[in-house]
């Protein structure tokens, strides 16, 4: 299993993708920096990397996270592509690889878009001298977020505790897209169901007063006021039961594969 | 006992009654015809034959090896079951290629070498979402064969092929015959049988008949 991840893994590494990942780790917040940093008021760079990584990284998060590998698989999935493989190593262990594989790079690569774009505001743009900063007096106030205590700790730990919170809900995201193309018949509704659902939580949570427990609050809690931490685990844990309940009811129990 | 065996298969698709306790040997180094009416259950025998479905009573025995759940993987089997099957947006090279890679058993060369065979030039860079219908069957040849696999099951081989190219994968099936190796096929077109079977099979009334020795 292991070797299999391995060649999945290089497999994967293919110019296209590498573009692809280039594309969500430096254009998608470069886009959002651009559009912000000369727009608001700034006192610190770390909510200079708070803005370039809200509002359009935030609103197409599950399509980032998706778009990282389950195209390659759909690829393999759609042409019965899959069959061929059969003959040549166990079905399962093809699929739990791609699934870790899956997990994995939509996980590095959306914890790099939020790592390298906190290493550029906070190292690189300085140097540039982009941003404009007003300077702290006595009665600027600090916004806080759930995330918060770490930033008086240390940002660069904020920073990287926050892009492994933001990677490992890029994982679980991907991995519902990727079980999701495995049950349904329909690739389309497969791959559409994080993006939506994920709007549809969000929707469901303000409707019902409870923001601090909407995906978007939890991923990207720059617009609201501190919340415990605990209420980020919350949308996590229904994502992960979805998962593990899509698992055990259309997959572990699955006993013949066709593909189409 | 032969290097596939059917003992007491039963088996029911979609509802259809396919197989009702079959019984079926096939020997090793033989080219064996099914032959049988559209929906009679050929690809479905094949199926079961390489583990991707199981019979719902009976045993299917691959080299002395039974077929079950945890044991549904027969080594060393080319086949070319229902369509081709292909990555659209790759080369025929790199679709083989990323099935070699998952063995690790062959090289390149000998991936562009198995090409020229079945009649696909490597080096085209075409993808194969625009092969025509021809080429995607050779290329399902190619990756049937590529790995010198001992066993072939080739379900339709000569649909789509042109008169040259049926001619020249008979030939091929003659040779390998000739090597020693295990070949099943299935064909609308009766020549391709006549031409090549030791024995054909008939899938009639959910029984398997033998017809021709």
């Amino acid at each position: 299993m292991f070797k299999q991840i391995k060649k999945e893994l290089v497999n994967a590494l293919t110019t296209k993708n590498l573009i692809l990942f280039a594309f969500i780790i430096f254009i998608v917040p470069l886009i959002q920096f651009l559009t912000v940093y000369n727009t608001y008021e700034f006192f610190k760079p770390i909510e200079v990397f708070e803005e370039s990584i809200s509002t359009i990284p935030a609103m197409i998060f599950p399509i980032l996270a998706v778009l990282v590998y389950v195209p390659s698989f759909i690829s393999e999935y759609k042409n019965n592509f899959l069959t061929y493989t059969r003959t040549r190593v166990n079905l399962n262990d093809y699929l739990v690889s791609k699934g870790i594989v899956n997990a994995i790079l939509s996980g590095i690569v959306l914890f790099l878009m939020v790592f390298v774009t906190y290493l550029f505001v906070q190292f690189i743009e300085p140097w540039l001298g982009l941003v404009n900063y007003t300077p702290i007096s006595e009665s600027t106030g600090d916004v806080k977020n759930v995330f918060s205590s770490l930033i008086e700790n240390s940002p660069f730990l904020y920073a990287t505790i926050y892009a492994i919170w933001i990677g490992l809900n890029a994982a679980l995201y991907a991995t519902l897209a990727y079980i999701l193309v495995l049950s349904l018949n329909s690739i389309f509704v497969a791959i559409s169901i994080p993006f939506m659902g994920y709007h549809l939580l969000n929707f469901v949570s303000g409707i019902f007063q409870f923001p601090q427990f909407s995906p978007l609050s939890t991923l990207f809690p720059f617009n609201i006021t501190a919340q415990p931490i605990w209420t980020v685990f919350v949308p996590f844990t229904v994502i992960l039961f979805i998962n593990l309940i899509i698992y055990k009811v259309y997959i572990s129990k699955k006993e013949e594969w066709t593909f189409n | 006992m032969g290097i596939i065996s059917l003992e007491n298969v039963s088996k029911t698709y979609m509802g259809n009654i396919l197989f009702d306790s079959v019984d079926l040997t096939i020997n090793q180094g033989e080219i064996v015809g099914i032959v049988g009416p559209n929906g009679s259950g050929k690809s479905v025998l094949f199926k079961m034959m390489c583990g991707f479905v199981f019979p719902d009573e009976g045993t299917v025995t691959v080299r002395n090896n039974k077929l079950h759940k945890k044991n549904r993987f027969p080594k060393d089997f080319g086949i070319l079951i229902d369509r081709p099957g292909y990555i659209a947006n790759k080369t025929g090279f790199e679709n083989l290629k990323q099935l070699a890679l998952i063995q690790d058993k062959i090289n390149d060369k000998e991936i562009e070498e198995t090409m020229i065979k079945v009649g696909l030039q490597p080096k085209n860079q075409q993808k194969v979402k625009n092969y025509s219908l021809g080429m995607k069957q050779k290329l399902a040849i190619a990756q049937a064969i590529m790995e010198n696999q001992d066993v072939l099951i080739l379900d339709e081989a000569f649909n789509a092929l042109d008169h040259d190219s049926v001619k020249s994968l008979r030939n091929m099936l003659l040779d390998f015959k000739k090597e020693g190796k295990t070949i099943l096929i299935t064909s609308h077109n009766s020549e391709d049988i006549d031409a090549l079977c030791d024995k054909v099979y008939r899938i009639n009334q959910s029984k398997v008949d033998l017809v021709q020795k």
